[in-house]
């Protein structure tokens, strides 16, 4: 009986994962239309697609008919999929969501920005909609719920597994002449750096709290612990609710001190990973009753 | 910031697949040598001063459009990959698109010690790696 109300809080915060998602994809939608806007007054010399998908699809900046038809249909898909979701509208989207994402990057290099957003719409089009299924294909289709924020969630275990491979080899080879991650000077030369790329300095009074012995590299091999294992988080709601909290201050402590600005990625893990079943308790108690009969 | 770019630029120079993710970002910080190069662009006046371009974010590239823009350029410079005219010319019509209106511009190496540029932040050694004229 219990594991049956834990496999529906799954269910229940993936139906509302996907509403959320929906939501934030029209809000995201308008202010591409405000970059878009920034872009197009951008000197057409500059604009060199990178990518194959960007060569094939965006070989010039989109003509401003097409951008509007496309972010018509990529908020009507939105709209659509928040009532009703469906593999073809989902995979569609994605596929937009893709594209406007894609139009900045056109300029010299690929941002850090976005690619959590496109990856949790690609997932999410293959999960099913659950507005129209009874409890008996529910239980079956849970697998597949975990198995779309696994697919997620990994791409933070994979950086995860690569930074504790790079410690591990710094030991193992004896390459002390490079600072690792745990060298007591990691955490400013880090931020330092980064910090110069956008000519922004690190203040006094942060560089002196990365004077603080010890604090950084605990709270660097807590957070890269947590990276490492964020799939576990379809394991346990309770271990979810963590690696949520440490990702979400991670990517805004690299927001705020590093200069590595992530809008999209914080807001993204919190429409993933948010708590639904509890914040929304009487609701999650009529879907039970919806869906179990 | 730099991270996938300079991912990108590395690993999967000749590839058009779009991985969607990239897993091997910061496996150390930056700056880990103690040593570090950043790329900015400087204008040439008329009598042959030169000036920094300073990254202060403009109103068609904010901060990281030309950090990433410049950080670009400079690859394609320092792997010969493109034709020098074509580079030439992009530089030109990027430092109009920020406002400036200079005969020459210059890609500028700046190398420098993160612990030393925290507390004087002119430590920096400069290496002229392309030069745009008019002419």
């Amino acid at each position: 009986m219990i594991d049956k109300k834990k496999d529906l809080s799954w269910v229940y915060n993936h139906v509302m994962a996907n509403r959320a998602l929906m939501l934030f994809t029209i809000i995201w939608t308008i202010y591409i239309v405000f970059d878009y806007n920034i872009l197009i007054q951008r000197p057409v010399l500059l604009y060199e697609p990178i990518w194959g998908f960007q060569k094939l699809f965006l070989p010039s900046l989109i003509p401003p008919f097409l951008f509007v038809i496309i972010v018509l249909l990529s908020i009507g898909l939105s709209v659509f999929n928040f009532l009703s979701k469906s593999f073809f509208k989902c995979f569609l989207l994605a596929f937009l969501v893709m594209l406007l994402n894609a139009i900045r990057w056109n300029y010299g290099s690929t941002s850090h920005v976005g690619h959590l957003f496109i990856l949790t719409h690609l997932f999410f089009a293959f999960t099913p909609n659950y507005n129209k299924r009874n409890i008996k294909a529910i239980r079956i289709d849970l697998k597949i719920v975990k198995l779309s924020l696994f697919g997620i969630l990994i791409t933070y275990s994979m950086a995860g597994f690569w930074k504790f491979l790079s410690l591990a080899k710094t030991v193992y080879i004896g390459d002390f002449k490079s600072v690792s991650w745990l060298h007591k000077d990691a955490v400013e030369l880090n931020a330092i750096t980064n910090r110069r790329m956008l000519d922004n300095e690190v203040s006094s009074f942060m560089f002196s709290l990365y004077q603080i012995p010890y604090i950084w590299e605990i709270a660097t091999l807590l957070v890269f612990g947590i990276q490492l294992t964020a799939v576990l988080a379809v394991c346990s709601r309770k271990y979810a609710n963590l690696v949520l909290v440490v990702l979400v201050s991670f990517h805004l402590f690299n927001t705020f001190f590093n200069d590595i600005i992530f809008n999209v990625a914080p807001i993204v893990l919190l429409i993933l990973l948010f708590p639904y079943h509890l914040v929304f308790k009487n609701k999650f108690i009529d879907f039970k009753q919806r869906v179990g009969g | 910031m730099s991270a996938f770019s300079f991912v990108r630029q590395k690993y999967f120079e000749d590839k058009d697949f779009y991985p969607f993710f990239y897993w091997k970002l910061y496996t150390k910080p930056t700056g880990c040598m103690y040593s570090y190069k950043d790329y900015r662009l400087y204008g040439v006046t008329e009598k042959l001063d030169t000036f920094r371009i300073n990254n202060k974010g403009y109103s068609l590239f904010d901060k990281d459009d030309y950090f990433y823009f410049i950080q670009g350029e400079a690859q394609s410079v320092l792997k010969n990959k493109r034709d020098s005219i074509h580079i030439v010319n992009r530089i030109k019509i990027f430092a109009k698109a920020l406002g400036f209106n200079s005969k020459e511009y210059l890609i500028v190496e700046e190398e420098f010690n993160p612990l030393d540029i925290v507390r004087n932040p002119n430590a920096y050694k400069v290496k002229v790696i392309f030069s745009a004229k008019n002419d």
